[in-house]
C-alpha cells in the first residue's frame, strides 16, 4: 500500500531532505503562493457568486479552494528527497552470525523444533543473502567467544563455547577500519556471557556503522527453572553460619527444592514455592562453615515438573573458611550474672576473641582478655584507632556519663564510618535509664531512646519467641538436639528493657512473650557503614543455669549472634575476586588502622592455577582511595589461588588469599530465552533496526539509504506521488459535496 | 558463735522438736519457689541434713535450736549484701533464699553459700543435682569448718558430686585473692565466740568433730574445672560468714575480722561473677 501511494520507501523519507527542485528564489514563490491564495479568498467572501452565502460557508470554501491552489503551486515547484544512497557494487555488507551455545537451543517454545542457529542460518540462506544482493558484497563472519570469517552459511558449524556479541561485533567492525561497509547484519539470541555495562555497547557506536540485529529463540519457555545466582560471603570463620542468597528465575507456578552439597555430600536443602506472578523467588539457606579450608558448593534447584533446561540449575562456589579472629570488645558497668556466663559462652569460641571491662566499685575495674597491662587501663580504648580494631563493641549496664564526649564520639563513627557492631543489653542503666539518650550512638541504635520517670527496666518472666524475621534469620538460629526449634523449650527470662519507639530501619528478630503481650527483644538495624543491636534483657543466663549441662544452646545463641555481628564488620583490609568478562578482576581495598583509605601500601598478586603455575601481577591504584586492582585472564577452567601480598612502608608484608573458580559452568544455558533487550539497545545505539519478528523485507532500503559507505547523492521526485493527486481531488470533491447539500452550487 | 555453753545448754527435751522448727524457720527462708527478681542478685543458701542428734546435726544458740546448714543464716547474708551494696556496684536483694540441692529453681542463684558441712549426710539425688548445677556454672562457697574429720565430711560429698575432681588449695597468686581487694595470705575469722583482740585466731580443736587435728592455719581449697576455672571453694579453718554476721558485736571485732570477711566476700563475689 505504502508503495502505491508514496512510491519511495519509508526509509528513503526517514533519510532524505526535502528540496525543491524548480524553485531558485524562494521569496518570489511564496511571494507568488501568498497572493494566489489572497485572491482566490477575496474571490470567495466578496464575490457576486458567493452574495447570499453565510460567512462561515464562504470561510470553509474559500480554504477548501486555497488549499487546492496551494497544492498545484507545491506541485509546479518540483518537490523531491534528496539523499544518500549506496553506491552499488562498492561497498560491503557484514553478516555476523551467532554461533555460540545458547544457539543450539530450539528456536521455539517447543522443545522439539528446531535450533536457533538452524533458523538462522536458513534465513541467512533464503532470505537475507537473496536481499542484499546487489548492495555490494556479503562478508559473512560467525562468533562464539570470538568472530572468525566463514567462506559460506554451510560452513557454520555450533559451537559449545560461551558468547562475548559485542566483543565479536567489534571486531568485525574494527577489521573493516578503511573500507567501505555499509552495515553489521547480527544474527542472534542476544545470550551473552560478558558482563556488560552501558560503555561496552556504546563503544560500538564509534565505528559509525549501524548494526542491524536480527533475533532468535522465545521470548519465554514455559515450565523453565533457573538458578540464577548464588552470593556467599568472601570468608567465613570455622564453625560459623553462612548466608547463601539465592536468585531464581521461572516461568511457570511449581514447586521446587534448592540444595547444596558439599563434596557431594547434601548439607542442606530449603523447599520454595515458585508462584505464578513472581518470575523471579530469592532464597536464603543459612549453611555451615565447617572447619577452616576451601568447601565447593554445589547449589542445584530441582523443579518439581516442567523444567526445559538442566544445565542452568547449577552453581558451583566456593567457600574460604579462615581462622581470622573476630575481636568483642564488652563493657560492664556492675557485676552480674549476664557478664560471666555471656563470657563463659564464648571462652572456647575459635573464632571470637572477647576483651572485656568491668566496673566493680565506683573506683575500680577488672579487666579479662587484655594482651598487656595497659590496654583499657584508663577503662575505655586510649584512641580512636584501639576502638576500631575491635569488630563488635558490647555495652552493659554502663552509664553513659562513664565515657568522655570523644569516647562517646568515637563510638558512633564505629559504626558509622568503621563499619563496626554495636551490640546492647539490658540494664538498669543501659540506654535511655544510662543517659545514652543524648550521646550520639543514639542515632545509631535501633530504637528511640527517650527517658522516661520511671524506669524503663524491670524483673518480668517472659519468654523469648523469633519473629517472621528471626526464623530466618543467621542471628537467630537455633535447634534442640532432636533438630527442632531450639526456640520452645528454652527457659524464661526474667527482666525486660522497655524500648522506645522503633525506627524505620529497625528489624525485630525476638520477641519478649509475657502473658500474651509482646515486646521487641532483639532489634538490629544498619546504620552508616556497620549495624547496631539491642537486646532488651540480661538474664539469657538462665538458658544456661535451667537447662542439662550438654544443652548447647545458650552458647550457641551468643556465638552465633556475636560472630554474625562480627561478620557484618567491615575488615581494614579487603579483597575481592570477581570473574568478569571472561577474566579475574582482583579488588583490594586496604585502609589504615583508623579505616581512613591507607595509600601507602603497594600490592601485588600471585595467581596460582590448577596446574600449579603462578604468575604475579602488581595491582595498580582503582577508581576509590584506597583501592588497587588488577585483572588476570586464567588459561583453562579450575580453582584459582590468588596471594595478595600488602607491602606496608615499614617493610611488614602482609599476605591475603583467596580463590575462585573460573570457566566450569554451562553459562550459555543462563538466560536460554531470547535476549530482546540487549540486541535492540546494540541497534538503538549504532542507528541500526532490531528485527524481532524475522521480517528482513525493510532490510535493504536501510542499508541503501541509511548505512555507510561509499554513496552518491540522489534526488526522488515527488510532484508525481499518487497520494498528492488524491489529497487534490479529496478537497474538491469535499468541496463540491459541501456546495451540494448547502444548495450553493 | 558456738560456745562451750552453747552445748551445756543442749538440752534433750529439744532433741526432738529440733528438726520441726529448724523447717520451719521463718522470715525470707520461707519464701515460695517463685521466679526470683532478676534484675539484681539473690544469695542463697545451701540447706542440707546432718547425721547424729543434738550437738552434731543441731545444736542450741541463743534460746533456739539450729540444724547445720543454718549456721550464720540469713544474718550473714543480710549483712553482706548490706555491705555489697556500698562498697561495690553490684545490686543486691537483701533478703536471702534458702534452697536444697534439688530445689527445681537452684539454677537462678548462680552462687550458693554452704556453712558447716561437718555432719553432713545427703543422697545420691542431691549430689547429682549438685554436680548439673556446678557443670552448668554455679558456684559453691563453703565455709565454717574446722579440723580433719569436719573437711573429711565435706570431701566424702564432693567425691560423689565430682567424681573425677580432688580439690586443691587455692594458692595465693590465684586471682580469686586479688579481684578487688588484695590478699598475701587466707585470713582467719573465728567465730565471734572464741575470737579474742590479739593472740590465737583459730577455734579450739575440741570444740570440732573429732579427730580435727591442726586447726591454726586457714586455708581456701578449690575444686577446678577442666579449664582452670574454680567450681568451689572451702574456706576451711576459718568462719568468713561469722565476719559478716557478728559485725556489730563490738568494734574490735569488726576491725579486725569482719572488715577482713568482707573483702574476701567481695573478692570471692567477684571471681564468681566473672569466671
Amino acid at each position: 500500500m505504502w508503495d502505491i501511494f508514496f512510491r519511495h520507501p519509508r526509509t528513503a523519507y526517514e533519510a532524505g531532505e526535502f528540496v525543491l527542485t524548480n524553485v531558485t528564489e524562494p521569496v518570489w514563490w511564496w511571494l507568488s503562493a501568498t497572493v494566489v491564495s489572497m485572491l482566490l479568498l477575496a474571490s470567495v467572501l466578496s464575490g457576486r457568486h458567493t452574495r447570499g452565502w453565510r460567512l462561515s460557508q464562504k470561510l470553509v470554501i474559500g480554504t477548501l479552494q486555497v488549499s487546492v491552489a496551494l497544492g498545484v503551486i507545491g506541485l509546479l515547484a518540483g518537490p523531491g528527497l534528496k539523499l544518500m544512497k549506496l553506491e552499488a557494487g562498492v561497498n560491503s555488507i557484514a553478516v555476523l552470525i551467532d554461533r555460540s551455545g545458547s544457539m543450539s537451543f530450539p528456536a521455539s517454545a517447543e522443545p522439539s523444533g528446531k535450533s536457533r542457529l538452524d533458523l538462522a542460518l536458513a534465513q541467512t540462506r533464503n532470505e537475507l543473502l537473496p536481499l542484499l544482493n546487489g548492495l555490494g558484497e556479503v562478508a559473512l563472519f560467525s562468533f562464539d567467544t570470538a568472530a572468525r570469517r566463514e567462506e559460506s552459511v554451510e560452513n557454520v558449524r555450533p559451537d559449545s563455547a560461551n558468547t562475548h556479541l559485542v566483543e565479536a561485533a567489534d571486531t568485525v567492525l574494527a577489521s573493516f577500519s578503511g573500507a567501505p561497509l555499509a552495515g553489521l547484519v547480527l544474527l542472534s539470541d542476544g545470550a551473552d556471557n560478558d558482563t556488560l555495562g552501558a560503555l561496552e555497547i556504546a563503544g560500538l557506536s564509534r565505528h559509525g556503522v549501524p548494526i542491524h540485529t536480527v533475533g532468535f529463540g522465545p521470548d519465554q519457555l514455559p515450565g523453565e527453572v533457573e538458578l540464577k545466582t548464588v552470593t556467599l560471603p568472601t570468608d567465613a570463620p570455622p564453625g560459623s553460619k553462612v548466608v547463601a542468597r539465592a536468585v531464581i528465575q521461572h516461568d511457570s507456578a511449581s514447586e521446587a527444592v534448592l540444595k547444596v552439597r558439599s563434596g557431594g555430600t547434601l548439607i542442606a536443602m530449603e523447599p520454595i514455592t515458585l508462584p505464578r506472578d513472581e518470575p523471579t523467588v530469592r532464597a536464603e539457606l543459612i549453611l555451615d562453615a565447617g572447619e577452616a579450608g576451601i568447601r565447593e558448593l554445589s547449589f542445584e534447584i530441582e523443579a518439581e515438573s516442567g523444567d526445559r533446561l538442566a544445565e542452568n540449575n547449577r552453581i558451583e562456589r566456593l567457600l574460604t573458611v579462615s581462622e581470622r579472629k573476630r575481636r568483642v570488645l564488652y563493657l560492664e558497668g556492675e557485676p552480674r550474672w549476664e557478664y560471666k556466663f555471656l563470657r563463659r559462652a564464648v571462652a572456647d569460641d575459635e573464632v571470637l576473641e572477647l576483651v572485656s571491662w568491668l566496673k566493680t566499685t565506683d573506683r575500680k575495674t577488672y579487666r579479662q582478655g587484655v594482651d598487656d597491662a595497659a590496654e583499657l587501663a584508663d577503662g575505655f580504648t586510649a584512641s580512636k584507632a584501639e576502638l576500631f580494631s575491635y569488630d563488635v563493641v558490647i555495652l552493659g549496664s554502663l552509664d553513659a556519663t562513664e565515657l568522655s564526649a570523644e569516647q562517646h564520639a568515637w563510638l558512633e563513627a564505629f559504626v558509622a564510618e568503621r563499619g563496626g557492631s554495636v551490640l546492647t543489653l539490658a540494664g538498669r542503666h543501659a540506654l535511655a535509664d544510662g543517659r545514652w539518650d543524648v550521646q550520639p550512638l543514639a542515632r545509631a541504635l535501633p530504637v528511640k531512646l527517650e527517658r522516661a520517670e520511671s524506669a524503663s527496666y524491670e524483673a518480668l518472666k517472659g519468654s523469648a519467641q523469633p519473629t517472621r524475621l528471626g526464623v530466618d534469620s543467621p542471628f537467630t538460629q537455633l535447634v534442640d538436639a532432636e533438630g527442632g526449634n531450639g526456640w520452645l523449650s528454652l527457659p524464661a527470662l526474667g527482666d525486660l528493657q522497655h524500648l522506645g519507639e522503633l525506627k524505620p530501619a529497625a528489624s525485630v528478630l525476638l520477641e519478649f512473650v509475657s502473658d500474651d503481650e509482646r515486646y521487641p527483644l532483639l532489634v538490629t538495624q544498619p546504620y552508616g557503614l556497620g549495624t547496631t543491636a539491642v537486646l532488651a534483657t540480661a538474664s539469657t543466663w538462665r538458658w544456661r543455669m535451667r537447662t542439662p549441662p550438654d544443652d548447647p544452646r545458650h552458647a550457641l545463641f551468643w556465638r552465633q549472634l556475636l560472630r554474625q555481628l562480627a561478620e557484618t564488620a567491615q575488615q581494614q583490609r579487603t579483597v575481592n575476586l570477581a570473574l568478569e568478562e571472561g577474566g579475574i578482576n582482583i579488588r583490594a581495598r586496604l585502609r589504615d588502622e583508623n579505616f581512613e583509605p591507607a595509600l601507602d601500601l603497594g600490592a601485588t598478586a600471585t595467581i596460582t592455577g590448577a596446574n600449579r603455575q603462578a604468575t604475579t601481577i602488581a595491582l595498580t591504584p582503582g577508581p576509590v582511595a584506597g583501592q588497587l586492582a588488577g585483572r588476570f585472564v586464567p588459561g583453562e577452567a579450575g580453582v584459582y589461588r590468588v596471594d595478595v601480598g600488602l607491602d606496608g612502608p615499614d617493610g611488614n608484608r602482609e599476605t591475603i588469599t583467596r580463590f575462585l573458580r573460573a570457566g566450569s559452568e554451562a553459562r550459555e544455558a543462563f538466560n536460554p530465552t531470547r535476549n530482546s533487550a540487549l540486541l535492540s539497545r546494540i541497534a538503538e545505539t549504532t542507528g541500526g533496526r532490531y528485527f524481532a519478528d524475522g521480517d528482513l523485507e525493510a532490510l535493504p532500503e536501510l542499508l541503501s539509504f541509511g548505512g555507510t559507505g561509499v554513496k552518491r547523492m540522489e534526488i526522488l521526485p515527488l510532484w508525481n506521488l499518487p497520494v498528492l493527486f488524491l489529497a487534490l481531488l479529496l478537497l474538491k470533491l469535499l468541496e463540491w459535496m459541501l456546495r451540494r447539500s448547502w444548495g450553493r452550487i | 558463735m558456738r560456745s562451750t555453753s552453747i552445748l551445756c545448754l543442749t538440752l534433750a527435751v529439744l532433741h526432738a522438736a529440733a528438726p520441726v522448727q529448724a523447717e520451719e524457720a521463718p522470715g525470707p527462708a520461707a519464701q515460695a519457689f517463685d521466679l526470683a527478681d532478676l534484675t539484681q542478685l539473690t544469695l542463697a543458701r545451701a540447706e542440707y541434713d546432718s547425721v547424729g542428734g543434738m550437738g552434731e546435726a543441731y545444736y542450741a544458740f541463743e534460746g533456739r535450736v539450729w540444724a547445720r546448714w543454718e549456721t550464720d543464716f540469713p544474718q550473714a547474708e543480710h549483712n553482706f549484701a548490706k555491705r555489697l551494696g556500698e562498697l561495690t556496684r553490684l545490686t543486691l536483694e537483701r533478703d536471702p533464699v534458702r534452697r536444697r540441692f534439688t530445689a527445681p529453681d537452684l539454677g537462678d542463684y548462680p552462687l550458693l553459700f554452704m556453712s558447716d558441712p561437718g555432719y553432713m549426710r545427703y543422697t545420691t539425688e542431691e549430689a547429682e543435682s549438685l554436680r548439673a548445677y556446678l557443670e552448668n556454672g554455679g558456684f559453691l562457697w563453703v565455709d565454717d569448718f574446722w579440723g580433719d574429720a569436719e573437711w573429711a565430711s565435706f570431701e566424702r560429698f564432693m567425691r560423689e558430686v565430682l567424681p573425677n575432681t580432688h580439690w586443691r588449695e587455692v594458692p595465693i597468686e590465684h586471682p580469686i585473692f586479688h579481684t578487688v581487694f588484695e590478699f598475701d595470705e587466707m585470713p582467719q575469722i573465728p567465730a565471734r565466740s572464741f575470737a579474742t583482740r590479739g593472740g590465737f585466731t583459730a577455734e579450739p580443736a575440741w570444740f570440732h568433730r573429732y579427730p580435727a587435728g591442726d586447726l591454726s592455719r586457714a586455708t581456701m581449697r578449690g575444686y577446678f574445672d577442666s579449664d582452670g576455672r574454680l567450681l568451689a571453694i572451702g574456706t576451711h579453718n576459718t568462719d568468713v560468714f561469722d565476719g559478716w554476721e557478728r559485725e556489730a558485736y563490738g568494734s574490735w571485732y569488726f576491725e579486725r575480722f569482719s572488715t577482713q570477711s568482707y573483702r574476701m566476700g567481695v573478692n570471692v563475689l567477684t571471681y564468681v561473677l566473672t569466671h
